[in-house]
This record gives C-alpha cells, structure tokens and sequence, in this order.
C-alpha cells in the first residue's frame, strides 16, 4: 500500500500541515490533563488560524470553487477533502483504496487514538463512515456508484486501534438505478464489521468528495 | 499501577477547561480553515514549523506508562471521541441533552470538513453522529434495576432527503424497548423540522458487574506495549 504523501516532505503543502496536525492531536488525549506550557502554541496556532480565517475564501465560496475543477485534476479536487480519503482532511486517516479488481476494494490501516470509541477500540461510528465509502466505490468501476440510500452495520467484534486493519468492500448487484454492496473490517482475517449498502444514482449529478 | 488504577487515574466526572482543551480548540479551527487554504499559502511554512514544534513538545512529555485508551464513563464532559471529544480536534464537538427517559437532542452545524456531495453532508459522517447519539440515547437502569454499559450489536441507516452544510441540524435518540439485555434505540437528523437521515440500534447490556473488560476485548485490545512502539513510529512507514 502506498502513502498518498510523506510528512517528511520538504515543500510544506496542506497535506503536510494537515499530517502534522493529526499527529498533534492524537497526542493531545495522551497528554497528563494537568500539563501546562502549551500557552505559547496556543496562541501561535490562534493567531495563525485567524489570518487564514480572515484570507481564505469562505466555507460557502470554497464548496462552488472545488466543484467547479474537473476531477483529479489539481489541489482543489473535491477527493483531497473527503473526510475518508482526503489527504487536506484531518478527519480522515486517509484510508487509500487499491480498486485493481473490478467491482471490489480494498484498503489497509491504523487508526490512532483520535478515533476511539469504547476504550482501545475503535468508534462504532467510524466504522460506519469507513464502512459507507468503501460500500461506495465498490459500485464505481461497475458503474453503478450512487448516494447512500440505506446503510445497514453488524459489528461482531470489537476493532482494535493501533492495529492493521482491512477495508474490504464489494459491488452485489444492480437493479436499475440502484446498487447493492457489501464489506466488512476485518483484524487478523476475523470480522469485526460488516455492512450492507443501497445505493442510487442519480438522475444527473451525483458527484461527491469519494471519487 | 493495575491496568485499571491507570485508565482510572486521569479521568474525573468535570474539572475546569484546561490548557489541552484550548490547544484541542486551535486544532479544531484548523481542521475546516486548512480544507479552505492553498498549496502555496505563506502561512504553511511557519504553521508546519509550529505544529512539528508542538508534535516534538507533546512526545516528550508523555508520562511513562500512560494508558492512551480513557476508560469511558459516563462524565459531565466527554473528551476524547471523534464526535463529542473536547480533546479530539476531529470532534465537531457534538453536544446533546438527556432527560430522565434517556431521550437525547441537540443540534449542530456541519461544516467543509463533513462535506460528502456537493454542499451536502458526508453520508457516512451522519451515520458517525447517529451512532454517537444512539449509543447515549438509554436509560442507566430499568425498573430500578440498573442496566450494564452497552454494545452495539448493530445498525440500519436510511438516508431520507439530502442534509444541507452550514445550516443547524436537529438530532435526537431515543431508547424504544428494553427485552432482557436487549435494547432498541431510534434517532434521526432533521433540517427545519424536515427529516434527513433516521436510524435504528440494537444494542447489547453487557452483564451487571461487567465492569472490567470481557475475555474477547482483552485478547483483541492491543497490548501497550505495542501501542507504544507504533504511536511513536514516523507515520511514512506505516503499511
């Protein structure tokens, strides 16, 4: 599995800025709750964020700015937001897909500490954002990928953090407009996680951060 | 220290906002205002500076033998998940009310980080957040009997009508019926009254008494051993 990029990266881009802010903040919780000396970051961070607060284009200019680049093409991309496989998005781990085989995905990953749920194991709910994306481009290369219509979860096992993960997730089958996809997590060849998606493609549009 | 003397050992039901709170916060500006920020930005090299600083800083003061997983309990604040954490940047943060019957609401706005179709909230963040409020959504004891923390044995999500970014989002769980150790919860995400997304748990007690972790959960967490060693490795050569 390839990294999308390395923190070590001389040209600091977004992603890498983004890498490092991951890093901090899974740190953050392991930190004694007590610990002072951070003061100097904070406010550095805070006076940083309020100049990129007051350049940047707003939320709302930003969203019609991305959608109007073709895709994959350049910086703006809507993928590098996704909240699942966008390298710019600290929410997302980001989960890299190897869609080699027709009508299946795959993927590899840890996750840290920011995505805990019960303790040691992961949020019940990441799973399922995790769960909802790979259902979703297992349709792509089938040509039947659409919006989430009905997401159904079955969690079997705990999922452990800081442990290799599998992402797997395949097309089922097409009836008109809709697609039918299954997956699961799974820790060491065991099923923590499975999930069954709908989906339904749209008319006309359709096109979100996850292609 | 025992294992559970350590995850007990820095958790307390509330305290004051703490330095980590307001770091927590400043990362949590950045998470949306680094999604809106260019490549070539002159803020990016001093901000990497400062965020590779504080990563440097954060690892060295550590304490030796720190658990990183908290043990959960039911606290007036919630710190560390990805929905409610005050801690977690990623959080946004959620936060709702219960009442007596365990019914909780709240509201929220979704921001660019949430985004999943153009303009439209990320159909697997809402399933994030139902999953979050389902899991609260429960009475501490039925009958005067006191039901044990709960497993989620599984979900169905139905996604209704799109759920706009930037607007505030009613969301609210509720308990429907407790069978045995059996427990059925419901929630939904409304815009202006109108329902976006509905979901519906099945939830598991665990028994009373339970509370130190099951056999599975402890052959599955990993070892700390191991957690150590990987949280401190360069992330490039993770596979």
């Amino acid at each position: 599995m390839t990294e999308t990029q390395s923190p070590t990266t001389p040209t600091p881009s977004v992603d890498h800025a983004v890498a490092l802010l991951r890093r901090a903040n899974e740190l953050v919780p392991r930190s004694a709750r007590s610990r002072t000396g951070l003061d100097g970051y904070i406010q550095t961070l805070h006076a940083t964020a309020d100049d990129l607060d007051e350049r940047m284009p707003s939320g709302h200019d930003r969203v019609a700015q991305m959608w109007s680049t073709p895709p994959d093409a350049g910086p703006q991309s809507p993928g590098r937001f996704s909240p699942v496989i966008g390298g710019r998005n600290a929410v997302a781990p980001p989960l890299v897909f190897d869609e080699s085989d027709y009508g299946s995905v795959h993927s590899v990953v840890e996750l840290g500490g920011a995505y805990q749920g019960p303790p040691g194991f992961v949020h019940g709910g990441v799973a399922a954002l995790m769960m909802d994306v790979a259902l979703a481009r297992a349709n792509r290369s089938t040509r039947t990928a659409g919006m989430t219509a009905q997401l159904s979860l079955r969690y079997r096992q705990p999922t452990p953090l800081y442990r290799r993960l599998e992402i797997r997730a395949r097309h089922d089958r097409a009836d008109g407009r809709k697609a039918f996809s299954t997956g699961e997590i799974l820790v060491d060849g065991t099923v923590t996680v499975s999930a069954e998606g709908l989906f339904i493609r749209l008319r006309r549009g359709g096109d979100d951060v996850d292609r | 220290m025992s294992i559970d003397d350590q995850l007990c050992a820095d958790t307390v039901v509330s305290e004051p906002t703490s330095e980590l709170d307001a770091l927590a916060a400043e990362l949590r500006r950045l998470v949306d205002l680094l999604l809106r920020t260019d490549d070539d930005d002159p803020a990016l090299p001093g901000l990497c500076a400062v965020l590779a600083g504080l990563v440097d800083e954060l690892e060295d003061e550590i304490p030796v033998g720190t658990v990183p997983f908290a043990k959960m309990r039911r606290s007036a604040v919630p710190r560390h998940d990805p929905v409610s954490g005050i801690e977690n940047a990623l959080a946004i943060p959620l936060a709702v009310a219960g009442d007596d019957d365990g019914d909780v609401d709240g509201t929220t706005s979704y921001t660019l980080r949430h985004q999943g179709p153009e303009g439209l909230v990320h159909g697997g963040i809402s399933a994030l957040v139902l999953d979050h409020v389902l899991s609260q959504a429960h009475q501490t004891e039925v009958a005067g009997v006191p039901i044990g923390p709960l497993v989620t044995a599984g979900r169905t999500i139905r996604y209704h009508r799109p759920l706009p970014m930037f607007v505030e989002a009613e969301i609210e769980a509720r308990q429907l019926s407790v069978e045995g150790r059996k427990v059925r919860s419901e929630g939904r995400i409304a815009v202006g009254g109108e329902t976006a997304v509905t979901a519906e748990a099945l939830f598991v007690a665990k028994p009373i008494g339970a509370g130190s972790d099951s056999e599975m959960e402890q052959q599955l967490r990993t070892p700390l051993d191991e957690v150590r060693s990987s949280a401190r490795r360069p992330q490039e050569s993770r596979t």
